[in-house]
């Protein structure tokens, strides 16, 4: 046994000594847009900070910070942020804000490179399904877009029973990913949309109200949209002009932002809009306490999950960040934790792909989150499935409910 | 005298003009003078601020232009950086290194661009294109680097950043505009330009040089250039240009104003010069070169008027002679002395004057209005001569009358031969309304007396109508002078029976016409033919020769309401034709009855016209038959018309009239062409018919038309055979007759002779025409039965035929007796009821498939 006796020794000095070294707290980035669509950022930041809030800010036993990287919905600058996390020596992941664009342009880069990604709102479907020859370092608790379209197009003709749809999908991989899944899920059902409009990333109203005129001239009476928040307005506007009862199924896109305060309520409820959310309304309603805790831990003592500006980003947020506590504490376990930086963070993606216990979310119980990701199991890294998808309609003071 | 006192006038008035201008110059030279020199001495100070204001101006140009220049660059920029392409690109969105030239290539991009570069928000360089390659290096990339990080780190997009360089005559000017998305920056569109400075800052008269600088080395290229220079910042803040003033040009800028200024006000004051002149010429000058004018025409005309050929005198206000010209002493004897003082009406005029035209002259002196006109006047010696004459009074300035001026010349034989020629022109139009031999109105006369009627608004007239029976036979047997005597007789006759405001006419030969006069109807023209008839039938003697001719009267007219004025003519010709059909020597009125029988006939002759456009005339055929085996040997073709609201009709009811429309021809090629369809299509379907023959006209055969669409004769068709009538025999026929017969026979019709026996045949005729088959008329064929003369007159015919070589057909064949004598004289065809009569083609069908030659000859030998 005295065998045995110095190994130890020489751990316990490690872990004294490496815990002597660290007098930085690990870093978590929010790379997110913060400038523009403020709402969504603060969200998932204050999900994050609450779930954390509940362990003492400590993950593996380590004191963790969450520090706010504004990319203003600009791809460079996310790049830029992820080059700052390789290059420190206490950044353990990035969680990412509502745009998809960052992880699409960079997905390959961020898996060749080792950047531990936890995405609560992007949904373009790609973004976590890269090379299946390498590990993969991007994981996904929100919408996945690979089954939004199929959930949109069922939405609009089998409970709207809505006979001609329009697609109207802005110009970005985002939008034309989800165009494919789209049409896919029409495919299947043997019909095809009434038209297909795709617009600029920035629209001005002259755009908004050809497009609009484009549409309810090819017969559409219904639509299914993928736009951000401003390019949406004003394309709902437009379309309330021509059509007033068009009914409209959105992703949510056009949560997040100042959405809400740009189309009047009137609007709203004449297209009926369902916008595209996951199930976090439908828990409040049915009484999820894991919610209210987290509620009046954000500071919100017996308020609603609608109280927030941007719900989903909260939501998300807080059960992200619930399995990356689980994951980090799996992780603490192994001696890669007590290595430097790059170590912990393969420890800690191991962990997120093996979790031995489940988690339990304001969504769901997580069990568990995510697999490893193989070529057979391409929804590895999805949280979410299909079945965990909701539509919400907007109240009349411009915030969110389900919508039954 | 006369050139001296010229002279003198004209002296004067240059004399007057020349003070006047001189006095005039000497003014304006001193007033003019004048005033530069006050100028000169008042303008020193303003002439210094002026100068200086001029090179501050031209640089405020010079800048502004500068800056319109760079902002149309600077927009060029905005717009391309903030398109959603270049967006999509700064923001990561979309990777595209062609995204600038795309766009340039959709725009008009600009010759001073030399290169493009984006760079996004960390400053990278994202998409370079380069628009002039030589241009690349002007700026180092250090340079540019260290610009872009001063914009990056900036915050307000309207900070403007530059760098510049001047090299030669050019300016390169590094120019940066921001890349927004959402109202953020998220990049910069870089570009440089090259400005050509004589393009930029155009020569001018105030600038030696001027420079571009950037505001902040603004101050030591100020101090190195002059200190007199002049500095403009550009309105963004970021450049300055510094004008450097050529003194010499603006000094000599401040002498042109001057020399302007005193040019300015000598321009002014030359003009308020030539104002005066202009007046003081009108008012002083022009007056007494006027009057000198007025006094050298006056001159000239008083001696043109003492030359001149007309007569000129002149009166005062009362109409006395005050002057006169020799011209006028020459034309009527009188001297001046003789006739001042007097009036031309008291001394001039004499008994044949027209008193008329002497008072016209006398209320022109009176009312002083001018006069032209013609008068007989009287010399001296008492010669009557005519003049034309114009009076025209004459008055002063003030419009006032003062006298009067006469200017005649004599027309006595222009007037004769005026005369002359109106008298023959009326001899003339008198002859072209008169016949010639018996001096009565002719027709012409009697067409405009029915227009002058018919515009005169009359509404009753008559007409009688007049044609000499016979009188053809006068002309034949005595000659044409008896003729002409009797024409004039019959003319006496009209002239002595007719009343003045009767029209008696001659129309033309042996036609006269009598249109009555007003108020007159039928019974008065009936009355008066008949008294002319009386009168005409009357023997007359010629030489010593009893001549007799008598007259039918046709009388009309509008009193019963039958006719109009214009069918006067024609209802009193119906009237005629009447007369002469009931045996002449008859007055007829145009009566309802006759009114109505030219109705009946006008509305067939429509109708008859309608059923030739409709094509209603249809062929019927007889058949005929070998006189011995009773088959059928061909049909003859007979026309009918089927008319759709007559029913179907005989010719004899149109045939009249259609031959007065001269449309036989038309009728017959209607029936013609519709014959041989029928006859084709009953051979087509099986019926054959060997020959069809058609009666045809002497003129038809003539018409070219009808040789040029004659069918061709093909081998299994019918024969097709022409019957003439036996008259052409008489007549003797033309050449073209003749040529057309033979045409026809070479074609291979066969020729038949028609009625032949019905009038006066012509041996002679016949053997000449040559026909190949002989048709005897029914009338020689009916009698023969009870005849016996006639059977044997119809004996010698048949075997003169014989004789010719001529086949013989009987027509008119009504019994099987009758074909049996025929048979036996030698006829070798029979046509007639006791066969068959004339039938439509479906009939024809019928009555060719149910013959039975074998049953007609026992009924024959029943008989």
């Amino acid at each position: 046994m005295p065998g045995c006796f110095w190994p130890k020794i020489f751990c316990c000095m490690l872990v004294l000594f490496g815990s002597g070294l660290r007098a930085e707290p690990l870093k978590i980035y929010v790379d997110a847009d913060y400038t523009i669509s403020t709402a969504a950022a603060e969200a998932i930041e204050l999900g994050v900070n609450t779930a954390l809030d509940e362990v003492g800010f400590q993950l593996g036993g380590l004191d963790v910070v969450v520090v706010p990287k504004d990319h203003r919905g600009n791809v460079k600058r996310s790049k830029r942020t992820m080059k700052q996390y390789l290059a420190s020596d206490d950044a353990l992941a990035i969680v990412g804000g509502l745009h998809s664009p960052p992880y699409l342009s960079y997905r390959d880069f961020m898996n060749e490179n080792g950047v531990l990604t936890l995405l609560p709102w992007s949904a373009a479907g790609p973004i976590t399904r890269g090379a299946h020859d390498q590990p993969n370092w991007i994981f996904r608790l929100s919408v996945d877009d690979t089954q939004s379209g199929e959930f949109l197009v069922r939405e609009a003709v089998e409970s709207a029973k809505c006979e001609k749809i329009a697609l109207i999908l802005v110009d970005t991989g985002w939008g034309r990913a989800n165009h494919a899944t789209l049409i896919k899920a029409y495919e299947q059902r043997q019909m095809t949309p009434a038209i297909v409009q795709f617009f600029a990333t920035s629209i001005g109203n002259a755009t908004a109200n050809s497009l609009a005129e484009n549409i309810i001239r090819s017969g559409a009476t219904c639509g299914i949209m993928l736009a951000n928040w401003n390019n949406g307005a004003l394309l709902v506007n437009a379309l309330h002009d021509r059509l007033p009862n068009f009914k409209l199924f959105s992703h949510w896109g056009i949560t997040g932002g100042g959405f809400e305060d740009l189309v009047p309520h009137h609007v709203r409820t004449d297209m009926r809009i369902s916008v595209l959310q996951t199930c976090g309304f439908r828990r409040e309603i049915e009484g999820s306490e894991v919610l209210a805790s987290a509620l009046d831990r954000a500071g919100l003592e017996g308020g609603t999950l609608s109280e927030l500006p941007a719900p989903t980003g909260f939501v998300h947020g807080y059960d992200l960040a619930r399995i990356l506590v689980a994951a980090a504490e799996q992780a603490s376990e192994t001696a890669q934790w007590n290595g430097n930086i790059v170590e912990k963070r393969r420890a800690l993606q191991r962990s997120l792909e093996n979790l031995n216990a489940p988690v339990t979310g304001i969504l769901n119980t997580y069990d568990p989150p995510f697999q490893p990701y193989t070529a057979e199991n391409t929804a590895a890294h999805e949280a979410l499935s299909g079945d965990d998808l909701c539509t919400a309609e907007f109240k009349e003071d411009g915030r969110l409910d389900d919508a039954g | 005298m006369l050139d001296s006192g010229k002279q003198s006038r004209s002296n004067n008035s240059k004399v007057v003009s020349r003070r006047f201008w001189t006095l005039l110059g000497l003014v304006l030279f001193l007033a003019v003078s004048s005033s530069a020199l006050a100028i000169r001495f008042t303008a020193n100070s303003f002439l210094a601020d002026y100068q200086a204001k001029i090179i501050v101006d031209q640089a405020e140009i010079d800048a502004r232009n500068l800056e319109s220049i760079l902002a149309r660059h600077r927009l060029l920029l905005s717009i391309i950086g903030n398109t959603t392409d270049v967006v999509n690109v700064i923001m990561g969105y979309v990777d595209n290194t062609d995204v600038v030239s795309d766009k340039l290539e959709k725009m008009h991009r600009p010759d001073s661009l030399s290169w493009v570069t984006l760079f996004d928000a960390l400053g990278e360089e994202m998409v370079h294109f380069n628009a002039q390659p030589a241009e690349q290096n002007i700026f180092a990339a250090s340079e540019i680097a260290g610009l872009v990080d001063k914009l990056i780190d900036q915050t307000n997009p309207d900070s403007k950043q530059v760098l510049l360089r001047t090299i030669g005559k050019k300016i390169y000017i590094v120019l940066a505009e921001p890349i927004l998305n959402a109202g953020w920056i998220e990049g910069y569109i870089v570009a440089t330009f090259s400005l050509d400075m004589s393009v930029v800052f155009p020569a001018n008269e105030v600038a030696q040089s001027t420079y571009v600088t950037r505001v902040g080395a603004a101050e030591s290229v100020f101090r190195k250039v002059s200190d007199s220079a002049e500095r403009v910042e550009l309105a963004t803040g970021d450049l300055a240009i510094i004008l450097e003033p050529d003194f010499a040009s603006v000094e000599g800028a401040g002498a042109q104003l001057l020399r302007k200024t005193v040019g300015a006000i000598a321009g002014v004051l030359t003009l308020a010069f030539a104002l005066f002149a202009a007046l003081g010429r009108a008012a002083l000058v022009e007056p007494h070169r006027k009057l000198e004018a007025q006094k050298k025409s006056l001159a000239e005309l008083a001696a043109a008027a003492e030359l001149a050929n007309d007569a000129i005198i002149m009166a005062d206000i009362q109409g006395r002679v005050v002057w006169g010209n020799p011209a006028f002493q020459s034309l009527s004897g009188y001297n001046l002395d003789e006739i001042i003082g007097r009036t031309p009406g008291s001394i001039l005029t004499g008994e044949k004057t027209d008193l008329e035209t002497v008072a016209a002259i006398e209320n022109a002196y009176k009312t002083g209005s001018p006069i032209k006109t013609e008068i007989l006047n009287y010399s001296k010696k008492g010669d009557e001569y005519w003049i034309a004459v114009s009076i025209s009074p004459l008055q002063n300035e003030e419009g006032e009358l003062y006298g009067f001026v006469s200017i005649s010349h004599e027309v006595t034989e222009a007037r004769r031969q005026r005369e002359e020629i109106l008298a023959a022109k009326k001899e003339t139009e008198r002859q072209a309304l008169h016949d010639p031999l018996t001096g009565l109105p002719n027709r012409r006369a009697l067409d405009l007396a029915l227009k002058e009627k018919g515009r005169a608004g009359e509404n009753d007239a008559a007409l009688v109508r007049i044609d000499l029976d016979h009188f053809k036979y006068v002309n034949d047997t005595l000659g044409h002078e008896a003729g002409d005597f009797v024409l004039c007789e019959v003319a006496k006759i009209l002239r002595d029976e007719t009343k003045g405001d009767d029209l008696p006419v001659r129309v033309g030969g042996d036609e006269f016409v009598i249109l009555l006069g007003e108020s007159t109807c039928a019974q008065a023209g009936e009355s008066l033919a008949q008294r002319m008839l009386e009168r005409i039938r009357i023997p007359k003697i010629y030489g010593n020769k009893t001549v007799r001719v008598g007259a039918s009267f046709g009388v009309a007219s509008t009193c019963e309401g039958l006719l109009p004025l214009e069918d006067l003519t024609i209802g009193a010709d119906a009237a005629l034709y009447e007369a002469k059909d009931l045996g002449r020597n008859k007055v007829r009125i145009y009566t309802p009855e006759l009114h109505k029988s030219v109705l009946d006939r006008r509305k067939l002759a429509r109708a008859i016209r309608r059923g030739i456009a409709n094509e209603e005339f249809v062929p019927h055929f007889q058949p005929q038959f070998d006189a011995h085996t009773f088959e059928i040997v061909g049909v003859e073709t007979l026309m009918r018309w089927a008319a759709p609201d007559l029913g179907l009709l005989y010719p004899d009811t149109f045939l009249p009239v259609a031959r007065q429309l001269s449309c036989l021809d038309d009728i017959d090629a209607v029936v013609f062409q519709k014959a041989l369809r029928e006859i084709e299509l009953l051979n087509a379907e099986g019926t054959l018919i060997p020959k069809v023959s058609f009666n045809i006209t002497a003129e038809r055969i003539q018409n070219p038309d009808f040789l040029d669409n004659l069918p061709q004769m093909q081998e299994n068709s019918p024969k097709i055979s022409f019957e003439i009538l036996e008259s052409v025999l008489v007549e003797e026929q033309s050449d073209l007759f003749n040529f057309s017969l033979d045409r026809l026979r070479d074609i291979g019709f066969t020729i038949e002779i028609d009625d032949f026996g019905s009038g006066h045949a012509s041996i002679v005729g016949l053997m000449h025409l040559c026909p190949d088959v002989m048709k005897i008329d029914q009338r020689l064929i009916m009698p023969i039965v009870e005849c016996e003369t006639t059977r044997n007159l119809l004996k010698q015919i048949v075997g003169m035929a014989e004789l010719m070589g001529l086949r013989v057909t009987a027509e008119g064949v009504e019994t099987f007796q009758h074909a049996e004598i025929l048979a036996e004289m030698g006829c070798h065809t029979l046509q007639g009821y006791a066969f068959a009569k004339a039938m439509p083609a479906h009939e024809l069908k019928d009555f060719v498939m149910s013959h039975g030659a074998e049953s007609l000859k026992k009924a024959a030998n029943d008989h």
